[in-house]
């Protein structure tokens, strides 16, 4: 690395002028930010006018410690680099630099190949090349991304990639991983069901025709947190679950019907403990014909069959889009 | 079909093809009626108001042939009248329309009367099953035909009831005409009379339409209110221990009360899905009390509203918040005095009725539980099982969890009845489950307005049903995925394919695939946002929303073809067991089948029973939700 250096004075400082820039430049770092305005740089370095200022700046981008960025009110902004990743950046090509920069940019979120091929102007091989540099260097890394898996996204090779990236808990191998969520909803609903309605799963059945908890029990329906706090301590995953993970999977069980809230609590809907085979009355067949009662298609769990191909081939279905095709 | 040689033998096709109301009802009229007049009403159908010489140039059938088919359309109210005068040449003309209400009469025949023989008796039953076949009736008619006092003081007690319970109306001189046309007579003489009244005057159009729309509104419901005929329903016979039925008097059956009595049964059906078996019994005891009183299922005003934004030149159609206003008002019909119930009205009804709907005192014993004997168990339960074994670190353990969740309701065991003091456990039961019913403000049963009243919100409530009903469909027959997707669309208000996928938690191509299902039966719409500025369908993301009303519409039609094809293969397998079928019914074989048929028809006979029936509890089926999706919605 070469660093030119201009001895002279600075008014107002004791030592030489470079001692001046590399203060300056760690004070940055130990400042924690990751840029800097104009106003604030003046401030770290006590410097008294923007002049002496821009000659130590010039003199840091000039060794290639500190980049220049644009902020979204097109300010100008002062980012500190490490003498590492300077050494590391200077001893790239320029095209690997300016594709690194560009990945670099990117940060969490990652850059698609033709992203980098459109900023930095460079031909599809030159971009490759420099990618397949990069790569073997471990400077960054492939990744796949869950919102467009056709796409080669690179992100720097000690980055963990962010959840718009990866999906979250749901997706594993950028795949939905369904039936882990489809075990989860069961082990909620299972829960909030146990909740709301007293011995709704007792083998055997139920002995009385109904057995339900009064209004006034809604207090002592599970929150989010219950429900949380249910699934974290049962060990069901070793997945971290976010309260916001969760409300997710009870907004699936609202969208299915299996669960209503009941000012903010959960409670579990009485045609889903029906369906999954509870709140039977014991001794009673629940598939007998009920003369007494009207039809109703929420019966459908209790009075249809799926419809087989040899009923379906015998022509003695309907259907319902007879209409609309005639 | 051969023109002007009389009755066609068979239904053309376009009575099939044209629309769903048309195939279903013309095949209903054919079976009751024959091929003449279900062939009439679907002329009538297509082109709404014909005169009689209209209608048999339309026909191409005899002059009397045409007559005896409107004769018996007309007399079964599947057709209406209505004569007008030509103010100019001062001729009046007759024109025909169909009407639906016979129609559904005849849909529903066997639902009346088969309810009507639970509820009140044989004879009852019969007096129902004449006046639906004949249209109408007079007590006097049906006496005649009656031996012996007794059994005639029977039917008049029956007829009475009958009368007294709404179930039979009598019939007035517009009973026959068509409403609409009675309503756009009373707004034609308005506009005269406003016109006459106020010649000369500057007045803005819109002004004066407003002004003439008032008034037909204020005369047309003087006129419908008039009551000629009630006053003279019952004969004053002081000697009788009843109210005697006017034996001159016309009687028809009222649709309407039936209609009462389907949404009951809808209504305490959904109760028994979404609350519980002994609620929705209790449920059914109040419906069953506040029936008769309810407000009628079709909304009248609402009816004349529509009416009345058909007329003019505005056209801008009926304004929702007009719609919101008489709905509001209707609303307040259901908590009217007397249509409010308190705990110990429901206990009398339960004592003098509850059997009949299969809830008794002692059945209603221990439904509620006591939350803090069943929490204090559940704890003790968990407290034993000393909490959670270490996690481990594989993703999923359900199996072992479920067992745990089970292991904690089969262990309870409750015994906390107190059966020295049973009434006031019995009523704080019953006010538990009156406030089960009223708990959910989404699917309001019950509303509670003070404390201990309740009431039953049917105008609200209507449409919350057939809604639900509806997704019901949509779970059975495209999946409960499809529900899903559906109630996901609905929450989202507008949504796109990508963003349901991420809330559903499911794979955007099986997502795909249920919109994809769900476009194409209409119960979702498709709204295009184009992306670049060339509209290029490549780019273009779609968004897409639920309107109830348009997919229920659909649906329901869908349904009222499927019912016609469910008519269609019934008269299908007549025909290719007929040779069969008319052995059968031959005098000398009747009641002897066992005797005089071969083993082969012998079975033949019973898989054509069996289709039979099963195709008819299909039809059934079918009918229930046109119970909801016609008569619910509005």
């Amino acid at each position: 690395m070469s660093i030119k250096t201009e001895e002279s004075r600075v008014p107002g400082t004791n030592g030489s002028f470079a001692e001046t820039c590399t203060k300056l430049h760690r004070d940055m770092l130990a400042r924690g930010q990751s840029s800097y305005t104009q106003e604030e740089l003046l401030e770290i370095s006590k410097m008294d006018s923007n002049q002496e200022l821009m000659k130590c700046v010039q003199e840091l981008l000039n060794r290639g410690i500190v980049r220049l960025l644009e902020s979204k009110d097109r300010k100008v902004l002062f980012q500190p680099i490490t003498e590492a990743e300077a050494v590391k950046i200077n001893n790239m090509s320029s095209d690997e630099a300016m594709v690194y920069s560009y990945i670099e940019a990117a940060g969490r979120e990652g850059i698609w190949t033709k992203t980098i091929k459109a900023k930095t102007n460079l031909h599809q091989h030159v971009v490759q090349r420099c990618l397949k540099s990069l790569e073997s260097q471990s400077y960054i890394k492939s990744v796949k991304s869950v919102k467009y898996p056709q796409r080669k996204i690179y992100m720097l090779y000690h980055l963990t990639p962010s959840i718009e990236v990866t999906g979250g808990p749901w997706f594993t191998d950028s795949e939905l991983d369904s039936d882990f969520i489809d075990s989860l909803l069961i082990v909620i609903w299972r829960f909030v069901a146990s909740k709301s309605y007293p011995k709704c799963f007792k083998k055997g059945g139920m002995d009385v025709e109904q057995y339900s908890y009064p209004v006034s029990n809604n207090h002592n329906l599970p929150s989010l947190e219950e429900i949380s706090r249910f699934i974290g301590s049962s060990g069901v995953t070793s997945v971290e679950l976010s309260l916001s993970d969760i409300r997710s999977l009870c907004s699936v069980l609202e969208y299915e019907e299996k669960l209503v809230q009941v000012d903010n609590l959960y409670k579990a809907t009485w045609q889903s403990v029906l369906e999954a085979g509870g709140g039977r009355y014991r001794g009673v067949d629940v598939f007998a014909p009920q003369h007494n009662q009207i039809f109703s298609i929420s019966d459908t769990y209790r009075v249809m069959n799926p419809l087989g191909d040899a009923e379906e081939s015998k022509g003695d279905t309907l259907f319902l889009d007879s209409w609309m095709s005639t | 079909m051969s023109a002007r040689k009389g009755a066609p033998t068979e239904l053309p096709l376009s009575m099939k093809t044209k629309s769903p109301e048309s195939f279903l009802f013309t095949s209903l009229l054919k079976l009751v009626l024959g091929e003449q007049a279900a062939y009439v009403f679907g002329i009538l159908l297509d082109h709404k108001r014909l005169t009689l010489p209209q209608l048999q140039k339309m026909c191409k059938m005899k002059m009397s042939a045409v007559k005896k088919a409107l004769v018996s359309l007309l007399q079964l109210e599947c057709a209406v009248y209505f004569a007008e005068t030509n103010f100019i040449t001062e001729k009046s003309q007759t024109y025909y329309s169909c009407s639906f209400t016979g129609c559904y009469k005849f849909l529903y025949a066997n639902a009346i009367i088969n309810d009507i023989h639970r509820d009140y008796g044989e004879l009852h039953a019969a007096i129902v099953q004449q006046v639906l076949v004949n249209g109408h009736l007079t007590s006097g008619e049906y006496l005649k035909n009656v031996d012996g006092a007794a059994q005639a003081e029977e039917a008049e007690k029956a007829f009475s009831i009958l009368v007294i319970e709404k179930w039979l109306a009598p019939i007035d001189e517009m009973h026959f005409q068509s409403k609409y046309d009675l309503f756009h007579k009373v707004f034609q003489q308005q506009t005269a009379i406003f016109n006459a009244e106020n010649k000369g005057k500057v007045i803005s159009q819109a002004k004066k339409l407003q002004v003439i729309k008032e008034e037909t509104r204020r005369k047309h419901q003087q006129l419908m209110g008039e009551d000629k005929v009630r006053s003279r329903l019952f004969t004053s016979d002081s000697s009788s221990m009843f109210q005697k039925v006017n034996p001159d008097i016309c009687l028809t059956f009222n649709l309407d009360r039936y209609l009462k009595r389907l949404r009951s049964l809808h209504f305490a059906s959904e109760a028994r899905h979404k609350v519980g078996e002994i609620s929705s019994r209790i449920y059914a005891l109040i419906l069953n009390r506040l029936e008769a009183k309810s407000a009628e299922v079709e909304n009248p005003e609402l009816r004349l509203e529509k009416y009345l934004a058909n007329v003019g030149q505005s056209g801008v159609g009926l304004d929702p918040r007009v719609v919101e206003q008489v709905r509001g008002r209707y609303e307040l019909k259901d908590q009217e005095r007397g249509m409010n119930i308190t705990v110990s009205e429901v206990y009398k009804e339960l004592v003098r009725n509850g059997e009949k709907f299969g809830v008794t005192v002692g059945s209603v014993k221990n439904t509620i539980a006591d939350p803090s004997l069943e929490f204090g168990r559940k704890r003790k339960n968990e407290d034993s099982s000393n909490g959670f074994p270490g996690v481990k670190k594989v993703k999923i353990e359900v199996d072992e969890v479920l067992e745990r969740l089970g292991s904690h309701d089969s262990d309870d065991e409750n015994e906390d009845d107190d059966p020295d003091n049973p009434d006031p456990r019995i009523m704080s039961t019953l006010l538990q489950h009156l406030k089960l019913l009223a708990a959910d403000p989404k699917f309001p049963f019950l509303v509670e307005t003070d404390m201990g009243q309740f009431h039953v919100p049917y105008t609200r409530l209507s449409p919350i049903l057939a809604k639900h009903v509806f997704k019901q469909y949509v779970k059975a027959i495209i999946g409960p995925d499809a529900l899903k997707v559906l109630n996901c669309i609905e929450d989202k208000r507008l949504t796109d394919e990508k963003a349901v996928s991420k809330l559903v938690l499911m794979k955007e191509a099986s997502v795909r695939n249920i919109l994809g299902r769900l476009l194409s039966f209409n119960i979702i719409e498709l709204q295009e946002i184009p992306k670049t500025q060339d509209r290029s369908a490549m780019r273009s993301v779609y968004a897409f929303r639920f309107k109830p009303q348009p997919a229920i519409e659909m649906f329901k039609k869908s349904i009222l073809f499927n019912m016609g094809e469910a008519l269609e293969k019934l008269e299908q397998c007549k025909k290719q067991n007929k040779i069969l079928l008319d052995k059968v019914n031959r005098e000398d074989v009747k009641g002897r089948e066992q005797e005089l048929l071969l083993p082969s028809e012998l079975k033949q006979l019973e898989e054509y029973y069996e289709y039979e029936s099963t195709w008819i509890t299909k039809f059934g089926r079918l009918r229930t939700a046109i119970d909801v999706f016609e008569f619910l919605t509005a």
